[in-house]
């Protein structure tokens, strides 16, 4: 396989190339975290075109889904999965859509790009009370929260989860960005830190906060 | 009839609508007035007397009335009492009626599936939602496009709703030919538990007509004071018919690169029956307005590419064929169209139909689409949830100085208002008759 071949695949969304190289690497020995390096670092020219307006929505949902096909067929030969799609014991990030709202695609696009990134991201669910959210914090040790909303009968909602969490949360405090149908103002209404009408600006924020999770130095604690 | 006969011939008929005996010349006039003010905003031969407003309420009048949805989906009369509360009080220009808030028994009956609803999945006082999920299969795209009532009677139905799984055991009724190829069809109908799937049918028929009969007098009832019902009929962009509650979003966008071929192929398929669903509905109702929400096409969703191989084609043959027929498509665009607006524009036949923005520049659409298409919204849900009424006033000002310019625009919200503060709407719709004079 010649180098670079995979991530380019990866970037032009190429799904049956990709995983016919994956397959061909497997079969060569390679070591499955350098393939799964070299996915990621294709899905990094997926994010950079979105971020430019050159790819879409659809085409950061193919993504994730040809990297999650990818993972499948590594599964069996990585010694730890990148936390990538089951659910961790604990996690860095936990994100869930608000109680009274059962919106899910937003939330689901977002989690599998920040995973896709190497965090470690706990799916609340959807339609989650503030207590639980709060119950979830305590468990999965995060350290950012995320809530997404469609509904605007959903930010009292938000609210009540931000307070609570500010109130009786984890210490020191966690960070709470909000997604979906928000702005500036909502975002002051409820008292987040920061508000992203989209999965991709998310996933920026969360680096900032968190650090890159595809750095060199990182990425091996990410993996492994 | 040329084009503009038959929507003249529509409008005569909204202006005239039949079975309303109006409470008296005053109400007549108020109803003719608020209907031709809709009328010359869409045909764009004229400025209408003012910019016509049409807040586009979801659960808003039911809140106004302190009405909880779940009460009126189970109590039809409440839900007609709190709509004319709000519809008189307010007086907009034109009311959404009580399509948004069906029968609640009904969907029991049938055990619906596709949806959460207030005592079902979501609480008293929230909107319904939707449960996303693929409710048909990638394989099964053959199966729609060889036989699309086939495939919703055999295949969707028995999913979306849990007592009518018997269903898939019918047999297919275009076998019924000779006498000898007659009876087998018909052998299913005569299995138990088909038998009590068909009482359920027959059972939710009977509570859909005592829902549809109370709505029919409520919304006549308003007629008759001076106030008509904004849409006529409603429909979806095929794209949307296949991506929102078929395929489902993450089917429908894997499908655009998977099985291109077949995903045209079943766009194509859906579109005459997305046609025909607004068409009758329309014309039932005497009412030329077709309501068709748009979701998958937005801003950021597709490429251009991808909306001018997928998504466009089939949408403009549905309006163009709602068109034909002398309707005007109400296309209600959800979330931003500003790099929708060029494709769109030169296809659109001028003065037929309505585009309702939420996320959208409206000075670009005004330029834009100003000349072919009558605009409306876009005043921010955001702002009408959290805002005061002075600010609300203040962005209704601004944009009719834009984009209500000479006429061809409705003052509307740009998403669904539910449970807002109700001076807020009383802003929204007082800016219309304080800013929105033309003559």
């Amino acid at each position: 396989m010649k180098v670079g071949e995979l991530s380019r695949a990866m970037a032009e969304l190429e799904e049956k190339t990709v995983l016919e190289l994956v397959k061909q690497a497997l079969a060569a020995q390679k070591p499955p975290l350098e393939i799964v390096e070299e996915c990621r670092q294709g899905l990094n020219v997926v994010g950079e075109r979105y971020a430019r307006g050159e790819y879409f929505l659809s085409d950061l949902v193919m993504s994730a889904e040809i990297f999650q096909e990818v993972i499948r067929l590594l599964e069996p030969y990585l010694p730890l999965s990148p936390g990538i799609p089951g659910q961790p014991e604990k996690a860095e990030i936990l994100l869930g859509t608000v109680e009274g709202d059962i919106h899910d695609i937003g939330k689901n696009i977002t989690i599998s790009l920040l995973r896709c990134e190497g965090f470690r991201v706990y799916d609340a669910g959807v339609d989650i009370p503030p207590d639980v959210f709060l119950a979830l914090l305590k468990e999965t040790g995060a350290r950012v929260l995320g809530l997404s909303t469609l509904l605007t009968s959903s930010f009292e909602a938000m609210r009540r989860t931000v307070q609570l969490v500010r109130m009786v949360g984890p210490r020191p405090p966690v960070k709470v960005i909000i997604g979906g149908l928000v702005n500036e103002r909502v975002c002051r209404y409820v008292g987040a830190d920061a508000w992203v009408r989209d999965a991709r600006e998310g996933v920026a924020v969360c680096r900032r906060w968190l650090g890159m999770r595809l750095v060199r130095g990182e990425k091996r604690r990410a993996l492994v | 009839m040329t084009l503009e006969e038959k929507q003249e011939q529509m409008f005569a008929r909204w202006l005239e609508p039949q079975g309303v005996e109006f409470a008296g010349e005053e109400a007549k006039r108020a109803y003719q007035e608020r209907v031709n003010r809709f009328k010359d905003a869409i045909q764009l031969k004229k400025a209408p007397d003012r910019v016509p407003v049409h807040p586009m309420t979801g659960l808003f009048p039911l809140a106004y009335a302190g009405v909880t949805l779940y009460e009126a989906m189970y109590d039809y009369e409440k839900a007609g009492t709190a709509l004319r509360k709000y519809v008189l009080e307010l007086e907009p220009d034109a009311h959404n009626g009580m399509f948004l808030w069906p029968p609640g028994r009904f969907f029991e009956l049938l055990d619906y599936r596709l949806y959460k609803w207030p005592g079902h999945g979501v609480p008293a006082d929230s909107c319904y939602q939707y449960v996303e999920a693929e409710y048909m299969k990638a394989e099964e795209y053959d199966a729609l496009i060889n036989d699309p009532t086939d495939f919703w009677l055999r295949t969707y139905l028995p999913r979306i709703f849990g007592n009518l799984k018997p269903f898939a055991k019918l047999a297919t009724l275009t076998d019924v030919l000779e006498l000898p190829l007659t009876c087998g069809s018909f052998v299913p109908f005569g299995l138990p538990e088909v038998q009590e799937a068909l009482r359920a049918v027959m059972e939710a028929g009977s509570e859909a007509l005592r829902w549809v009969g109370v709505m029919q007098s409520v919304e006549s009832g308003l007629a008759a004071q001076g106030f008509p019902g904004m849409f006529g009929g409603a429909t979806k962009a095929p794209f949307d018919i296949i991506g929102d509650t078929l395929r489902g979003t993450h089917g429908i966008l894997m499908d655009m690169y998977r099985r291109p071929d077949k995903l045209l192929e079943a766009l194509e398929r859906v579109t005459p029956l997305a046609i025909r669903m607004g068409v009758s509905m329309a014309k039932m109702s005497g009412n030329p307005v077709v309501f068709i929400p748009l979701h998958k096409g937005a801003d950021g969703w597709l490429s251009d590419k991808q909306f001018k191989t997928f998504y466009w084609p089939t949408l403009k043959k549905v309006i163009l064929g709602l068109v034909e027929e002398g309707l005007v498509p109400f296309l209600f665009a959800e979330g931003g169209y500003n790099t929708r607006l060029e494709v769109i524009a030169p296809d659109l036949p001028p003065g037929s139909t309505i585009w309702l923005f939420d996320d959208t520049d409206m000075a670009r659409a005004k330029e834009i689409l100003g000349k072919v298409a009558c605009i409306a919204g876009n005043v921010p849900i955001t702002l009408l949830t959290l805002g005061t009424p002075q600010e609300v006033k203040e962005y209704c000002k601004r944009l009719i100085e834009t984009a209500g310019r000479d006429g061809g625009f409705i003052l509307s919200s740009g998403a669904v208002i539910d449970n807002i503060r109700p001076e807020n709407v009383r802003a929204l719709i007082e800016a219309a008759r304080e800013y929105g004079r033309y003559a």
